[in-house]
Formats: structure tokens, sequence, C-alpha cells
């Protein structure tokens, strides 16, 4: 009986999660790296979008399945990301087709597309262009959008230079975003790695310490802390 | 965690392609100074369709179509010609990949796959045609181990399959140049070893890759390949090589 009630105010409670819950629920459960809870949350976005057919709930599931893609990486599920990657892309292909001046809409496409080219034979052929023109489109459309300047600085980052690849570049955009939006972990986390790779460790090591403080509970910011950690012996 | 491997090398890390044009063909150890005469006279005759397609087909790989359309018809109208004409073949095939990104790159993912995939059977059909051919080998292989190390699903065993065919040809292109390995230049010596580390790490074979990368260090000594094989080497395996080609022409 006291089960049943339990489940009667779960329910209820479940039913009263608005959309901004939703993204927070699905936020942590990105941070957390838990695939389940994210998965619930793209179930109740996709029936949600089945009545409304919304831009919004258009860029909200694109963004969940964006998520899904750094919860299955951090548990080195590669098929999982391909299937997320695959299924963001649709979506967020949509959102542009509603409203082809939506900033997020092109950057999560860009992103998801990123996702996808290293999961697929020849990915980076495929989808790395695509990706590079849409998170520009994004930018163009809102240079405000601190997102999109982190999905280009990662283009940047890891195209051979001979295709336009250009660590400056990257490195200004990373910043860009980080000033932009101060209190986003994603372009500190970011620096963090590009500074890793460019062998200055004290850059990395404030960037990946900040980037923790502003969210401890991401496994992205740790692997990345437990990395430059690892360089400093 | 994948996450600092999971962005690699976007766009046409293919740049291995441009080995094709560099590994020149060397006779094998049987070879008398009469016959290396006759070779090369004839190599010279042979290099007319790489010297008049390269540039075309790298313009193209970097966005110029109308160049690229031009390699193309000059391949094509040799194809007319002769259909088995496998060095046409194969640059036409790596011509077709090219096409196909520039589908993927405008979303028109349907025609992307069946260039792709023209591509690559017209690639495997002059490999077939002429087994033997130093340049249709490293032409086929350049292309494939390149695109794989643009992105690589784990679970596709056709790439699998075709990725490993690659690399035993790379090999049989080391094992005919090795005699004269020391008078290629080194971009060649270095790309090619590069080409089969990075092959046989993507499969997975960490024997394979440490051989190759401890080879570059015999074969490419005192060059950037040397300094980037010793930087690999030094890193715990599992790991994926990825290599950009160095002081490439482009």
């Amino acid at each position: 009986m006291k089960l049943a009630l339990l489940a009667v105010i779960l329910s209820s409670f479940i039913s009263l999660t608005t959309p901004d819950d939703s993204v927070t629920i699905a936020r942590k459960a990105r941070d957390r790296g838990d695939v389940k809870t994210l998965q619930a949350e793209i179930t109740k976005a996709e029936k949600s979008l089945e009545k409304t057919k919304s831009l919004d709930d258009y860029i909200r599931l694109a963004l969940f399945y964006n998520w899904m893609c750094e919860a299955a990486e951090s548990s080195n599920n590669r098929g999982m990301v391909k299937e997320a990657a695959q299924a963001g892309i649709a979506v967020a292909e949509k959102a542009v087709e509603l409203n082809p001046t939506s900033s997020q809409a092109h950057q999560l496409l860009a992103d998801l597309l990123g996702q996808l080219a290293p999961n697929v034979t020849g990915g980076g052929m495929k989808y790395g262009q695509r990706s590079v023109n849409e998170a520009d489109k994004a930018i163009e459309l809102d240079p405000k959008n601190a997102e999109a300047y982190v999905t280009r600085a990662i283009s940047y980052l890891y195209t051979p230079e001979a295709f336009g690849g250009n660590k400056q570049k990257a490195l200004e955009f990373f910043s860009k975003a980080k000033e932009l939006d101060p209190q986003a972990d994603s372009p500190r986390i970011w620096l963090a790695l590009f500074y890793l790779e460019a062998g200055k460790l004290n850059d990395a090591r404030r960037e990946i310490n900040e980037a923790r403080r502003l969210n401890p509970e991401r496994k992205f910011a740790q692997f990345v802390y437990e990395q430059v950690s690892a360089s400093k012996k | 965690m994948r996450l600092l491997n999971a962005r690699f090398l976007f766009l046409l890390s293919a740049l291995t392609l441009v080995v094709m044009l560099l590994n020149s063909p060397r006779i094998e150890d049987s070879a008398d100074a009469a016959s290396r005469e006759i070779y090369l006279f004839e190599l010279q005759q042979e290099e007319s369709l790489d010297a008049i397609v390269r540039n075309d087909f790298f313009a193209g790989m970097m966005g110029d179509k109308v160049r690229l359309e031009r390699g193309m018809k000059y391949c094509e109208d040799i194809l007319a010609k002769n259909p088995k004409h496998a060095e046409a073949l194969v640059w036409h095939g790596g011509g077709l990949l090219v096409r196909a990104v520039h589908a993927y790159t405008s979303g028109d993912n349907k025609t992307g796959d069946k260039l792709w995939n023209k591509g690559i059977e017209e690639m495997n059909h002059a490999a077939a045609l002429e087994p033997q051919n130093i340049r249709v080998k490293i032409g086929r292989s350049a292309t494939l181990i390149g695109y794989a190390q643009s992105g690589w699903d784990p679970s596709d065993t056709q790439s699998r399959v075709l990725l490993e065919s690659a690399l035993l040809d790379y090999e049989a292109v080391y094992r005919w140049q090795k005699p004269n390995f020391r008078d290629i230049p080194i971009h060649s010596r270095g790309e090619l070893l590069f080409g089969l580390a990075s092959g046989w790490s993507i499969l997975g074979n960490e024997n394979k890759t440490s051989e190759y990368l401890r080879l570059i260090l015999k074969e490419c000594k005192n060059s950037p390949y040397e300094v980037k094989a010793r930087r690999w080497l030094a890193k715990k395996w599992p790991l994926v090589i990825q290599h950009d080609c160095i002081g490439c022409h482009v």
C-alpha cells in the first residue's frame, strides 16, 4: 500500500517535471555519466516532441542526445556514442530546417557531427567539413554563443593544418568562449586539454581546477584532471 | 574515458594519399644495371599520368571542384579507351571519394554513400587487375589507411578487411623498396612507415605498431619522423597512432 502510494506520488512528480527541470536532470546525468537517467529524459523529450513538434523541443532533444554522447564516452561505449550522435543529428537537422536562423540548432548539429566522426570509418572525411560549416554558421548567427566557439575550437584543434586546422585559433576560440560565459566549465576543460597537449602544465592545472570548482561532478573534467595530474609526475 | 581520442583527425587525414606520388617505385633486389636503365626509362614514360592528374586531384581535395573534374575527365578518357587501366582506375576511385566528401559536406549522405562505395570498388578493382603494380598498391593503401585514421568503427568488419589488405600491401611495398630504402626521400620513408604504424594501431596490433615505430627510428634517423616515433613509443598501449603528413606539399 505504502509502495503504491509512493509510486503515485513519484509519477505525479514526474508528470509535473517542467522542461527546465528535465534539462537540469539530464545535465547532471551527463556530468555523472548516468546513461540510464539520460535515456529516460530522452524518452520523455521524444514524447513531448511528438505532441508539440516545436523548435524548442527539437533543440532540447538534440541537446540530450549530445549529452548522451558524453555520458556514453565516459563508460567507453563507442557504439552508444555513435547511435546517440546519429539520432541527435537527425533531430538537429530538423531543428535547423524549422528555424535556419537558430544559432543553437546549428551549433548542436555541428557538435553532433563532431561526435559521430571518430566513431564511423572515414568519419572525419565524411562529416568534418560539414561540422565546421555548421559551427561557423552558429557563430555568424549569434556571435555570443559560447558553445559554438567551443565546438569550432575543437575543430581547429584536431584538423590537420593543411585542411584548416590552427592551434592558435583553437586557443583564441576556447578563450573567447570562456570570456563569453565565465561560469561555464566546458571552455575551461577544453582549455586544460589544449594546454596539456601544448605542454603548458601550469596553465592546464589552473583551467582544470577552475572547471572542477564550477562543476565538481563532471566526469569529463575528472578525466582531464587525471591526465594533467599524471603529466605532472 | 576516450575523449582525448574522440575527435581525432578531422577532415581529410588522407593526406597520406600524397604518399602515392612521393613513393617512387623501386626495382627489386635481383634487378641488374641494364634492367634498372630500362625500368627508369619506362618509369619516366609511365609517370605522365601521375604528373598530369596529381595536382588536379589534390586541388580537388582542397575543395576546387573544377580541377577535380578536370582530373576525373582525364582518367575517364583513359578508361573509355582501356577500362582495365589500373592506375587510371585507382586515381579515379580516389576522385570519387573526394566527390563523396563534397556530397557529405552538403548534407547529401545518400549520394555520398553511393560515391564512396563506388570509389572503394574502383580502387579494389584496380588492385585486382594489377596486383603487382606498386603505384596502384600505394594509391589504394594510402587512401584506405588515411580514411581509417580520420575515424574508425571497430564493429565495421568490411572496413577491417579493407584496412588489413591495405596494410599488407603497404608491407609488400616496403619489402620491394627495402634494398634501396635509404635512397628514397625521407618524406616517403616516413610516411610509408608511419602509415603502417598507424594502420596496425587502429587494428589493435601492438607488436606490429611497435615494430614499425622502431623501424622509423632506424630508417628515418635525425628527422622529425624519428622525434614523433619516439614520442609514440613512450606512450602506453592501447593507443591509436595519429599522424599528419609531415612537410606535405599540399
